[in-house]
This record gives structure tokens, sequence and C-alpha cells, in this order.
């Protein structure tokens, strides 16, 4: 699976917002598996339980790190935001589901590097939180990116 | 009070004499969805931030929202003129007149302080507790920049006596 993956795997897009100039391409293990076009099936790199905690190391760090400052511009131009975004732009399909699922749980402003990875944004027009979390949730299924069974995402 | 998280983020901070605001148990855990600008402002309700996205933060309906990190200092001011205030000189203490202190870090709007009856001042750090300083100084660095812009109001909310003679 991931030869094939590894085949099916696109050129990397860039980021439109202003910040893509500054992201750094940042160490990846080489078991992952890449999945570059989102409409790939949602399949998890082989190191999916390794993924799960660096991804968690650096949000429990963001967070900690960035209580302090109430400019949104501040908390994104951490360098562990930006590890994720970089990381999760060379496989969305395996971070924005588990992004997702940290916001269901616990909240946070991960939508910028949601928008920044899936370089999209169907959330623009939304008013409130939970319509966000639910346009996202939608976009994620149209993606076919939906982890079977995870009640906090499918709630 | 001695909160290590503050000091390591605000290096002028220790050794200052802050506290909580308003001094209570109540505070703590620390008081979530509204930030610095919102509080501020007088409202404790939701953060306000000219963000893009809506559902994140709220800015006055009428005044525009700026990219990311690109935030201007005057749609600030407006922000604050639209509760009444007005830019002043400085930030001392005026009997009568609330304060509010603007901060800059590179020429963008990072954090706001309000200065109390007291002659205090009283902020509230991103995601962490409300306290009350006795200088801007204190919460001055390299998080925030420094205190560059101050806005005034009367605290009994009417005009000043100059905006009175100019409107007859």
């Amino acid at each position: 699976m991931a030869c094939v993956a590894l085949l099916l795997r696109s050129p990397q897009k860039l980021p439109s917002t202003p910040f893509r100039v500054l992201l750094q391409p940042c160490q990846i293990s080489a078991n992952t598996a890449y999945i570059g076009h989102l409409r790939t099936s949602a399949a998890l790199p082989a190191d999916n339980v390794q993924g799960t905690q660096w991804f968690n190391e650096r949000a429990n760090r963001w967070e900690k790190e960035t209580a302090i400052h109430s400019a949104p511009g501040s908390k994104y131009f951490h360098k562990d935001y930006m590890a994720v975004i970089t990381k999760g732009s060379e496989n969305p399909a395996y971070f924005i589901p588990m992004i997702l699922e940290r916001i269901a749980i616990r909240g946070g402003d991960w939508f910028f590097a949601l928008e920044t990875i899936a370089d999209e944004n169907p959330a623009k027009d939304c008013e409130d939180y939970e319509s966000a979390l639910k346009a996202w949730k939608e976009w994620m299924r149209v993606h076919g990116m939906t982890k079977e069974g995870d009640a906090v995402l499918s709630a | 009070m001695q909160c290590y998280q503050l000091e390591s983020a605000l290096e002028n901070l220790k050794g200052t004499g802050y506290e909580r605001y308003p001094i209570s148990p109540q505070t703590d855990p620390a008081p979530k969805g509204y930030n610095c600008i919102a509080f501020a402002a007088g409202h404790q309700d939701r953060p306000w931030w000219p963000h893009p996205d809506k559902f994140l933060y709220y800015w006055p309906p009428h005044l525009a929202r700026e990219t990311v990190d690109l935030e201007t200092a005057a749609n600030f001011i407006r922000a604050f003129e639209w509760k009444g205030y007005k830019v002043c000189k400085d930030g001392n203490r005026k009997k009568g007149i609330e304060k509010v202190a603007i901060f800059l870090r590179n020429n963008r709007p990072k954090h706001a302080a309000r200065q109390i009856e007291s002659g205090l001042w009283t902020s509230k750090r991103g995601d962490l507790e409300d306290i009350q300083h006795e200088t801007l100084k204190a919460v001055e660095g390299k998080a925030y920049g420094n205190a560059i812009i101050f806005l005034h109001r009367r605290r009994d909310g009417k005009p000043f006596m100059k905006d009175r003679l100019e409107s007859l």
C-alpha cells in the first residue's frame, strides 16, 4: 500500500497564504506513506501511533507556549504550529482528521493550519465555531477522509 | 502573586507586584472566551480581533477584517473609538478618566491593557488569567512589544467638554 501511495504522490501544493514562504521542510520519518492527492482514501501511515504522538506533543507544547498571546499571528508563527502545517501539507489525508479531532475535543485555533494544509477554507462564511467545525467535517467527508468508527468526528 | 508561566513569557513582570484581577479565587482557572482586546474594550463574552474568520473573533462590523499578522494600529484605534475612546498622549492617571494602552511589536498590535480607577492597569493575557499590574512597563517586552498608543474616555460616559463645545 505504501508503494502505491508513493506512486500516487502528486507534486506538493504550496500554500497560498503569505505564510507559505516561511514554511521550512521538516523531517519526516522514512516509513511514512505519502498521499499527495486529497481524494486518495485516507490510509494511515505505517507509523500511525508515532504520528499521533508527534502531533500531540507539538500541539500540547504550542498550546502551553502561546497561551500568553492574544494575537493570532503570534500563535501561528510558533515553531510547532508551523511544523504541523509543514508535515500536514505532506500528508493532508492523515493530518486533517487528526487536527479536526483535536479541535472537536479540546478546541483551539487550528483552523489556520487546516486552511493552509488543505489550501481551501470551507468555513470561510461560517458565523460560529460549531458551524465551522461542521463545515470542515463535511469537507473531510467529501474528500474521503472520515475516520471510520470515530465517534468524536462523526458526532 | 507569582506565576512562573507569566514571568517566563513577560520578562519585565517579575518582582513588580502584580496580582490577579479581580483579586478573587473565582478567577482560577483562567477565564476563557475573551482576549485582551475584548477585555480592554469592556467585553468578556468573546475574543476581539480583525481576524478573517468571523466564527473565531468578533470585530466591530463596520471595520475591516485584516490579514493575520498584517493588522494595523489604525484599525484597533477605530475599534476603541467606536467604544467612545479618543486618542490621548499618555497613560498617566487622571481622575474620572478611563484609559487604554495598545501594545505594538514591529508596528503590529499585540496586546491591550485598561487602566482601572486606582491608576493600576489590568490585562487579560491570551488564554491565561486576568492580572492587574502597576505599570505598563511590567508587561512590555518580547511578547507584546511596547505600549505605544493611548486612548481615553470619561468614566461617566459623557463626552469631553471640548467635544461638547465643538458640537454646538
